[in-house]
């Protein structure tokens, strides 16, 4: 008879899944066999975030619209290494920095808030490298070394279907 | 030419008067970033499948890796040890690093499991290893080599959450993704934006020549001069700086209900740097006049500031200021350029 029980409510939350996924506020009710010992409803809503096959979908796109904003980020610097910026310093040598983010080092982040826009954070290094040396052309010929990381974040929102 | 012994001697004289002078350059020492460190490997069904659906098995992968890092470490006295999670195991508890003894542990773990009826409860295996780490004492560093592929069980990221809660910067969480789905490397960008005092990496990128040295050197320890030195000042926290473009319409200033979640996102990160203080500094491209780029930028800095002190940042830590056009952190003469110059940044003063 328990078993019986257990069947007939298993088949009755089959059958509001098709409902369920129609409309992400419902709820579905389970039965219990001890009334007392009900689960709480679940639904898309309350899912959690580390389940939220969706949220993961947005992610992943984040993700790829960030490591391109990295490069856009890299090619349009100002201090870029196409742009790189040499000087003489007081001893007479010469040296140049150029500023550089690694598209490989970032972390992304993407969150729905309250009002239902997606947000994202992309948190990064931008990396200022510098070589020395005794003549313009030869600082630009040098090795490069990182001499100051700088941590950045930058926030997007979804606007559409574009991070924005 | 007859060599006598004078000649000899003297010649020898000057040979080892050239060997002193061209002794070794100052040596470095080996300092421990980290006073212990925990190997912490998923085992679950997803591991053991092959990454992306072809190739070599995820598991294998780890193993490789951790082989490779265990030969990076250096063989100062950390405390070291392995657990397994997915079930959770322990393979070696920790106690004084031999690398010879970690490297036959590694060996040791058994990769011929089911894929299936084998969830991954990654938030219980965090909860199964609070145990261990308060049993360490000085700091901890925490790798862990996973797929990120938690499907069952206590929230993962709520539970990297509590460890920090617990440990605060005594603990740091690495971790070497083997994600080939986008909600695993999701779950493993959440822990990892829990501190920045994580090292990102992955499969391809320690593979890579030099980096296995490199993470070596990002995680466990520093090389320091041996010349004794007076101990330093501790560096001040490193509070990043956060930008944002609001798209404020033409000539506006005043926020909009869309900007909202952006201005609450900047907020959550202040809030984790209680006593810094911050400049709000408005930048506009080069369109349009100086002068009125100047003002535009100022009051939209102000827009963003005034928000933010009636939202909870005491006021006192924060302070506006526009730059207009005058400081552009991307070339003006390219569209993507003055896009990039459109922006709000907060930055520490």
């Amino acid at each position: 008879m328990k078993h019986l029980l257990i069947a007939v409510v298993a088949a009755l939350a089959l059958a509001a899944l098709p409902a369920l996924a129609a409309d992400p506020a419902a709820s579905v009710d389970l039965a219990a066999i001890e009334p007392g010992r009900a689960p709480a409803p679940v639904n898309s809503a309350t899912i959690p975030a580390y389940l939220d096959e969706d949220l993961a979908s947005k992610y992943a796109d984040f993700s790829r619209f960030a490591k391109a904003w990295i490069r856009t980020s890299n090619q349009h610097h100002v201090l870029s290494r196409n742009r790189m910026q040499i000087r003489q310093e007081a001893d007479g040598t010469y040296s140049a920095i150029y500023h550089r983010s690694d598209e490989n080092d970032m972390v992304c982040t993407v969150k729905k808030s309250t009002s239902g826009i997606y947000t994202a954070i992309l948190r990064y290094k931008e990396i200022i490298y510098k070589s020395i040396a005794a003549s313009p052309q030869a600082c630009r010929a040098a090795e490069f070394l990182p001499s100051l990381v700088n941590r950045r974040i930058r926030i997007f929102k979804l606007k559409g279907n574009s991070w924005e | 030419m007859k060599l006598t012994s004078k000649t000899l001697l003297l010649t020898l004289a000057a040979m080892l008067t050239l060997s002193f002078a061209l002794a070794a350059p100052a040596s470095a020492k080996m300092v421990k970033k980290a006073d212990n460190f925990i190997f912490f490997l998923d085992q679950s069904g997803s591991m053991a499948m092959k990454y992306n659906g072809n190739g070599d098995r995820k598991i294998d992968m780890a193993l490789s890796t951790m082989k490779a890092m265990n030969q990076a470490i250096p063989a100062l006295d950390y405390t070291a040890g392995m657990f397994l999670f997915a079930p959770f195991e322990a393979k070696a508890q920790p106690g004084a690093y031999n690398k010879a003894a970690m490297a036959k542990v590694i060996d040791g773990v058994a990769t011929d499991f089911d894929i299936f009826n084998r969830k991954t409860p990654m938030g219980n295996g965090l909860m199964d290893l609070d145990p261990v780490l308060s049993g360490l004492s000085g700091k901890t560093a925490l790798i862990i080599f996973t797929d990120g592929n938690s499907n069952i069980g206590a929230d993962p990221v709520a539970q990297a959450k509590a460890l920090y809660a617990k440990y605060g910067d005594k603990l740091c969480i690495h971790i070497v993704s083997y994600a080939d789905v986008a909600r695993g490397q999701m779950i493993i960008d959440q822990i990892r934006a829990l501190s920045s005092c994580t090292v990102v990496a992955d499969y391809a990128s320690l593979a890579a020549a030099g980096a296995m040295d490199k993470y070596a050197k990002d995680v466990f320890y520093e090389e320091v001069a041996d010349a004794p030195a007076p101990a330093p000042a501790p560096a001040p926290v490193a509070v990043p700086s956060i930008s944002f473009n609001l798209h404020f319409g033409f000539d506006k200033y005043q926020l909009t209900d869309e900007m909202i979640p952006v201005l609450e996102e900047a907020k959550a990160i202040l809030d984790e740097y209680p006593n810094a203080s911050f400049e709000v500094a408005g930048h506009t491209d080069s369109t349009g006049a100086e002068a009125y780029n100047q003002g535009l930028s100022e009051r939209r800095a102000a827009s963003v500031h005034d928000w933010l002190a009636a939202h909870g940042i005491d006021a006192k830590r924060l302070e506006s200021k526009g730059y207009g056009e005058l400081a552009p952190k991307y070339d003006n003469a390219t569209r993507e350029g003055r896009k990039l110059n459109r922006r709000v940044d907060i930055l520490n003063k």
